[in-house]
């Protein structure tokens, strides 16, 4: 039988498109419209593996359940690592984490805390994607290919047919290099580029703070004439906006100081403020990334670095040397477990490489075998996932509540 | 059937005031006790005080806004950490405190209801996670309305009433709500479009409609609907010295339609003396006495840290200067609305801070009528919560509160009436407070009395004379009937519900919904709705559905 659904939203970034239609044959999906190449592949995946497995020997889910309850019951220090899944799955994690004082490392965490530094450090001004696709007259990004894990974002937010305040064209900048065709499209928006190696956005940034607050730059710092031309061209645009978003993405910045970059666009952010307006964006948390970190805020007051120990979870990072046994969620298949060499549960749609695991337990993923909702890259909307084929697996949630059950001495 | 044996029963709704009785408890509701209905258990109360369970009318627990507040005082959250127990979950922070911690609080307080003052509309799916992450207590919200485009864009075009009607009974579906607020109307958008202030009848510059406008067409709105809670009206110019003169015109503007005012506090402040900063309390009090259409929940400050959540980003940009610590967090938010969050420290000895203290307790202690005033402290923004049962016994003992008025800015406390109102509230007058009357004001019916037939959220205190210590540790507080906190700690996760309105609409507003959803929203609008189903899988509680009018 051939289907197809409509406003399905895409799991497999964090922008979360909830415009494409899916096409389902057989167990088999395709995005028929509306599709970009993240889309394209992550629908096509196969239906999850059929069979949990002990060290690679097909075995009873209840029984996988068990042994994996088993070895996280015995560990004294666990890392429960990964954690790629939706909203529900990531309550019935911490749930879990809680009992057995667990370690937790999201996939993207490296990259979230460069955003939560500069956050929790002097706070920032934010903004989300419909106020950049109806408000943004001018959108400045900061980095280098910075909608490179996003490739929608320009289509869908900034080369769009209707906006209800910014007309039709744009103002755009770029502080850093754009990816090779990621401002295709965007001709009819000029774009200024100041193409910079990664290493002097940091400079470039703070130069451009200085130009709009009028401050003199000290003689020693000789700049070159063309650049500084660029610079001042770009602090006469930020200066007529009616509206101005800058956009980064942590991952598209130079990972030993992105924290760095983050807190000079914030200050850059306070000063405009004060007499226009201007707002931020940054583009990450996929992976459920930017569930996890809503989530473990709610429930346990803190973002990242999260540990349990005696029950109550702390935020002052992940240790991983004394690790034990990792407990590996990657429900969109995402990403791959670290080699710790210690007893493995793995927790994912498909059993690739997963012969090693002491456990492994196929999961659904989330908006392809099961209902569920994830966190945007703004980190406030939230949209629903839908079930597109009817797979028999398990959700995360379900599995990492069964587990937690057995571990209270409480099997079903 | 349970028998609760000798309680002194304060139970304002049934008029009842400090009477000897007993009560009977099955299937979680209040019964008549009958023959043939045997007792299975007697708890003898020994004469304890008997309220029914706390009702918080506005209070801060769910929501984007609340979890940057957590993001922002990591520092809280460090030196607060809390462990879990055999029943409990683990979680930090006393301030702006992690979910299940704030269901434990507020439950070991009595408190068995609270309700989300401000969840946008495009943010309700997190609103209704976070509460359905808050156990012991039973859940509802807000939605705000009145920043969002599409009403602006309909007030612009001049739509006639009925189809603003039809989309704010929309919205109340779409994000599964018990109420409207409106929070600085139009203002939130102006600031959108760099305004830095909005007068009641001054023009938002793009839309050129007025604050006015939007509370007109809201107030008329909810009257159609019959939705039971007046429009919770966060009003314009919060925190500036002398905007009591844009809250009494805003009463007048409600021309005798119902009006609930919120956090008025922070919006009762004239612009006399040195420091152009002074009271209005009094003004405030006599338009709130001669206006029975009006009642309003105060927003007392206390001192010590907080954090202040809104999403009035238009004033919580301008108040960014006396963030404590110094970092403060503004957002817009897809064109729905927006917020701003600012921590805050209130310091006694500091005369703005202990004005604004003073303000608050006059407010209190100058409205007469009990039924119009609700307690809160706008929890986080005026201070946590776990600040109410000393906030109780400044409204119940005057000689504590000259105590403490003497600890504080003296030029404040000269420059307050408080020294010279005697008034103490009686514990008939907290039960109206702090339950009675929020109940009735949100048209619960079932809740916030101890009737028959009323569902048996009770909460038992020993009688001490030190009303601090009697409303921070409750002897016991039953939810639907079940024990659930035995001198002031949990002892049972009770079920609780998530209660929401759902008025009358017509269908045909969703074709232009859809048309402006497909042409300039981010999701469709089938995604932008949280159903019945997605809501209850949630576990938030099982859903209760008020009746409109």
């Amino acid at each position: 039988m051939i289907a197809t659904t409509a406003n399905v939203t895409c799991p497999f970034c964090s922008l979360l498109c909830d415009d494409l239609s899916v096409r389902h044959e057989q167990g088999q999906l395709e995005v028929s419209a509306n599709a970009c190449a993240l889309a394209r592949q992550g629908f096509s995946a196969p239906p999850p593996a059929a069979e949990a497995t002990l060290k690679g020997v097909p075995a009873p889910l209840g029984q996988a359940v068990k042994h994996a309850a088993t070895l996280l019951k015995k560990s004294r220090s666990t890392l429960i690592g990964g954690i790629g899944t939706d909203v529900d799955g990531i309550r019935a994690t911490l749930c879990l984490a809680e009992k057995i004082d667990a370690a937790l490392l999201h996939s993207q965490e490296n990259q979230a805390l460069q955003n939560l530094k500069a956050l929790q450090v002097r706070g920032g001004l934010m903004t989300t994607l419909a106020e950049v696709k109806n408000r943004a007259d001018t959108i400045v990004f900061v980095g280098n290919n910075v909608t490179g894990g996003h490739l929608r974002f320009i289509e869908r937010f900034v080369n769009t047919p209707y906006s209800l305040f910014a007309g039709s064209t744009r103002k755009l900048a770029y502080l850093g290099r754009p990816g090779r065709t990621e401002l295709h499209g965007c001709e009819a928006h000029a774009p200024t580029v100041i193409s910079s190696h990664s290493n002097e956005i940091a400079d470039n940034l703070a130069l451009l703070r200085a130009w709009l607050a009028g401050r003199q730059l000290p003689d020693s710092r000789k700049i070159a004439a063309a650049k500084n031309r660029k610079l001042e061209q770009l602090a006469a645009m930020i200066k007529s906006a009616q509206y101005g978003v800058l956009v980064w993405s942590p991952a598209a910045l130079p990972q030993d100081h992105a924290d760095l970059v983050i807190n000079s666009v914030y200050d850059l952010l306070r000063d405009l403020n004060a007499r226009q307006r201007f707002a931020g964006l940054s583009l990450g948390g996929g992976d459920g990334g930017a569930s996890y970190q809503n989530v473990a805020v709610w429930q346990t007051g803190f973002p990242a670095g999260i540990e349990f120990r005696g029950g109550c979870p702390s935020g002052a990072g992940t240790h991983t040397a004394d690790i034990d046994c990792l407990l590996w969620i990657s429900g969109f298949a995402h990403a791959t477990p670290p080699s710790l060499n210690v007893p493995t549960i793995i927790l994912s749609p498909h059993s690739t490489g997963t012969r090693d695991a002491d456990v492994y337990i196929p999961v659904g993923i989330p908006g392809i075998d099961h209902t569920g909702n994830l966190f945007r890259t703004d980190g406030i909307i939230n949209l629903p996932l839908k079930k597109l084929r009817d797979s028999g697996s398990g959700t995360t949630a379900g599995i990492i509540s069964r587990i937690t059950s057995h571990i209270e001495g409480n099997p079903e | 059937m349970i028998k609760l044996e000798g309680g002194k029963v304060y139970d304002p709704a049934n008029g009842i005031d400090g009477k000897l009785m007993d009560l009977y408890i099955e299937d979680g509701k209040l019964v008549k006790p009958a023959a043939g209905k045997k007792v299975r258990r007697v708890i003898g109360l020994n004469g304890s005080i008997v309220m029914a369970g706390g009702i918080d009318i506005h209070t801060h627990i769910g929501g984007g806004k609340v979890n940057i507040a957590r993001l922002l005082l990591a520092e809280d959250h460090d030196d607060n950490q809390v462990a879990p127990s055999a029943l409990t979950r683990s979680g930090s922070g006393s301030i702006a405190p992690s979910s299940f911690v704030t269901g434990y609080r507020y439950a070991e307080m009595g408190y068995t209801a609270c309700f989300e003052p401000a969840m946008m509309p495009v943010n309700a799916r997190q609103s209704h996670l976070e509460m359905a992450d808050t156990p012991m207590l039973d859940t509802g919200a807000y939605v705000l309305l009145g920043n969002d485009d599409f009403l602006l864009r309909l007030l612009n075009t001049g739509k006639e009433q009925p189809v603003i009607n039809d989309y704010v009974a929309w919205t109340i579906h779409a994000a599964r709500a018990m109420g409207v607020k409106v929070v600085n109307p139009g203002g939130i958008s102006a600031f959108k479009f760099n305004q830095r202030k909005l007068d009641l009848d001054e023009k938002n510059n793009y839309y050129e409609i007025t604050p006015r406008n939007v509370l007109n067409a809201l107030l008329d709105a909810l009257e159609a609907l019959g939705v039971p809670h007046p429009l919770h009206v966060h009003g314009c110019n919060l925190g500036v010295p002398g905007n009591y003169q844009t809250t009494l015109e805003t009463i007048a503007a409600a021309e005798g339609r119902p009006l609930h005012l919120t956090h008025v506090q922070f919006h009762s402040y004239g612009a006399e003396g040195d420091r152009k900063f002074s009271s209005a309390a009094a003004q405030l009090a006599e338009a709130v006495n001669q206006n029975r259409n009006v009642s309003i929940d105060v927003g007392q400050i206390m001192f010590g840290q907080t954090i202040t959540t809104s999403a009035d980003s238009m004033m919580q940009h301008r108040g960014h200067i006396h963030a404590n610590p110094k970092k403060w967090v503004c957002m817009d938010i897809e064109c729905d609305a927006g917020c701003g969050v600012v921590p805050f420290r209130y310091r006694d000895k500091n005369f703005v801070n202990a004005l604004q203290w003073c303000i608050g307790l006059e407010i209190f202690l100058l409205v007469k009528d009990p039924w119009r005033v609700f307690l809160t402290t706008d929890h986080p923004n005026g201070a946590p919560f776990t600040s109410y049962p000393h906030l109780i016994r400044l409204l119940m003992d005057k000689s504590f509160r000259a105590d403490m008025l003497a600890t504080i800015n003296k030029d404040a406390a000269n420059a307050s009436i408080l020294s010279t109102l005697d008034r103490e509230y009686s514990l008939y007058e907290i039960a109206v407070i702090t339950r009675a009357a929020p109940a009735r004001s949100l048209g619960l019916t079932d809740l916030g009395h101890l009737g028959v037939g009323a569902t048996a959220d009770i909460t038992v205190y020993k009688p001490d004379d030190d009303a601090e210590a009697m409303f921070a540790s409750p002897e016991y507080v039953f939810k639907r009937g079940e024990l659930c906190v035995r001198n002031g700690k949990v002892c049972a996760i009770p079920a609780t519900s998530t209660h929401v309105v759902e008025p009358e609409y017509d269908p045909d507003i969703e074709k232009p919904l859809k048309n402006y959803f497909d042409r300039y929203m981010t999701m469709s609008l089938e995604n932008f709705k949280l159903s019945r189903d997605e809501l209850e899988s949630y576990n938030e509680g099982s859903l209760l559905a008020h009746d409109c009018r």
